[in-house]
């Protein structure tokens, strides 16, 4: 049962979209659409094939990708400790827990100014800015996760002579691990988001630059197009990566059912 | 004779022990004056009514809390900390869910960094004594509240504790789950004579099993007396002479429940 109602919602969201889609290429189709500003998905899709054939367009993803990966990892490494040294120094939890707080609810975009003054327009200052965009989510996530691992725990590792780095590795850390995941998670959309934003306004830099061009040529297709592969990349990441580790934590915690 | 005044073979000595808590209503004198102790292979059971402190009196032998008064003595030595020596087998919820049975079972002895192949041995070994030797891979998750139990205490025996702490551990069970993990504690401890200290507010429990039975008063909780039971095992829950020692017991107890209920609604 749980299987088929499974296809069922799978096929229900496919026509979904597959019609809307329909819809919008039909009302395009007639002249509905104002085309300069709303481009046919036919539009959109043969820019997308253009452009594919072009080595400059996957320079400008690739060289993307590696800014988020570079800013991510450091994000999720610093992140991680930031978030395990504010368990353990209870100074540092009293002091920073709440300036963390609020650094997470900061808007990202605002470094870039900083960035560009520290590093100058180049890649570092991308890579910060995705850094402190995501970084304290990360950390206040995983402060969160190892504060609420269940005390009984801690308490039958103690009463089986486990303490010091043993506790950490073996309980807390995996204890945990179900609510940090959740931390990276909401970490990587924020790394994504802001280095999106950081590449269009600081520009010259990946697909932030393939925007500006569509933009400054008053190509709409073009920024459709980027837009498709942002898109693209959210939900690879999102579901492929994200979601299938999830699926195999919740399982292996025995977590199923509960949401 | 050591200087704490217990003898050779008592493995657990508590002297004059006392226990204060702060609540919002200001301090409350948990356990006070309890003084009893535990001989080698001995199975003691501890009861009393709820609120009575007999979990707290675990916990300060286990050494996840400290004494305010007394002292705590394991083979004449001072309680200090939690310790493989004096393992609890809590309620519920203490399995580690992201572990397997046997990863569960083995983790106190990966704690002492005894060798891979020995620590599969004693894994396997006592995964038989509580018949989840067929269990080995399976995760907690994937077992009934029993089995999880019976994971619980083999965590405990692997390590071969000085005294076995066991705190109300078959409440969340079903009864007829119950009486089957009662009467394999038993068979257990008659194979290998540990030394238990089982905390239960179930009189007719505390009787099919132990050699005696502690009674705790009500707040703040203190011994209030210590039946010996003699009879020999296994015993017969129906027999008249085991149903008497336990209406004996019950009603001490309910006196210490009248008092409680006296206090929680009383003028």
């Amino acid at each position: 049962m749980p299987k088929n109602s499974v296809h069922n919602r799978l096929l229900f969201q496919s026509l979904f979209y597959v019609s809307a889609l329909g819809l919008w290429q039909v009302l395009a189709f007639a002249g509905l659409l104002p085309e300069k500003l709303l481009p046919a998905p036919s539009r959109i899709l043969g820019t997308l094939a253009f452009n594919a054939g072009l080595k400059s367009f996957w320079m400008a993803i690739g060289s993307s990708l590696m800014r988020i990966a570079a800013g991510y990892s450091i994000s999720v490494a610093a992140g991680l400790a930031m978030g395990f040294a504010l368990y353990r120094f209870r100074a540092l939890q009293e002091t920073l827990s709440s300036l963390f707080l609020a650094l997470q609810a900061f808007p990202s975009i605002c470094w870039v100014p900083v960035a560009l003054l520290w590093f100058g327009v180049n890649d570092a200052a991308v890579i910060f800015v995705v850094v402190f965009g995501s970084v304290f989510a990360i950390a206040v996530a995983t402060n969160q996760a190892i504060r609420n691992v269940p005390p009984i725990y801690l308490r039958a590792a103690a009463t089986m002579g486990s303490r010091g780095w043993h506790l950490y590795r073996e309980i807390i850390f995996p204890a945990a691990v179900p609510n940090i995941l959740y931390g990276l998670k909401l970490g990587w959309s924020y790394a994504w988001r802001t280095l999106i934003g950081s590449e269009i306004i600081i520009a010259g830099f990946g697909l932030g630059r393939l925007f500006q061009e569509g933009q400054k040529a008053g190509d709409m297709s073009l920024v459709f197009a980027v837009n498709v592969i942002v898109l693209a990349v959210s939900l690879l990441v999102d579901f492929g990566v994200f979601g299938r580790i999830e699926r195999e934590i919740r399982h292996r915690w025995g977590l199923e059912g509960s949401g | 004779m050591n200087p704490a005044g217990s003898t050779s073979s008592s493995v657990l000595a508590l002297r004059d022990v006392s226990k204060n808590f702060s609540t919002r209503r200001g301090e409350l004198n948990a356990v006070t004056d309890i003084r009893f102790d535990v001989r080698e292979g001995e199975f003691v059971c501890v009861v009393g009514p709820s609120g009575c402190g007999k979990s707290t009196v675990l916990n300060l032998i286990a050494g996840l809390d400290r004494p305010d008064g007394g002292s705590i003595l394991l083979d004449g030595r001072p309680v200090d900390g939690p310790g493989p020596d004096r393992v609890v087998v809590f309620q519920e919820g203490a399995l580690f869910p992201w572990m397997t049975v046997s990863e569960n079972v083995g983790y106190g002895l990966k704690v002492q960094k005894v060798p891979a192949e020995e620590l599969d041995q004693r894994v396997e070994k006592v995964l038989r004594l509580v018949h989840l030797d067929r269990f080995a891979s399976s995760y907690i998750h994937e077992l009934s509240g029993g089995m999880r139990q019976r994971v619980a205490i083999a965590r405990g025996l692997v390590l071969q504790p000085r005294i076995l702490l066991m705190d109300e551990p078959f409440n969340a069970l079903d009864t007829q789950t119950r009486d089957l993990l009662i009467e394999e504690l038993r068979a257990i401890h008659s194979e290998i004579r540990n030394t238990v200290l089982f905390v239960t507010h179930n009189v007719r429990e505390a009787v099919y099993l132990a050699d005696r039975v502690i009674l705790i008063s009500f707040r703040p909780g203190s011994v209030r007396n210590i039946f010996k039971i003699a009879l020999p095992r296994p015993r017969d829950p129906d027999n008249p002479e085991l149903e008497a020692i336990v209406r004996g017991i019950v009603g001490e107890l309910h006196e210490e429940v009248e008092k409680a209920v006296a206090k929680e609604f009383g003028p």
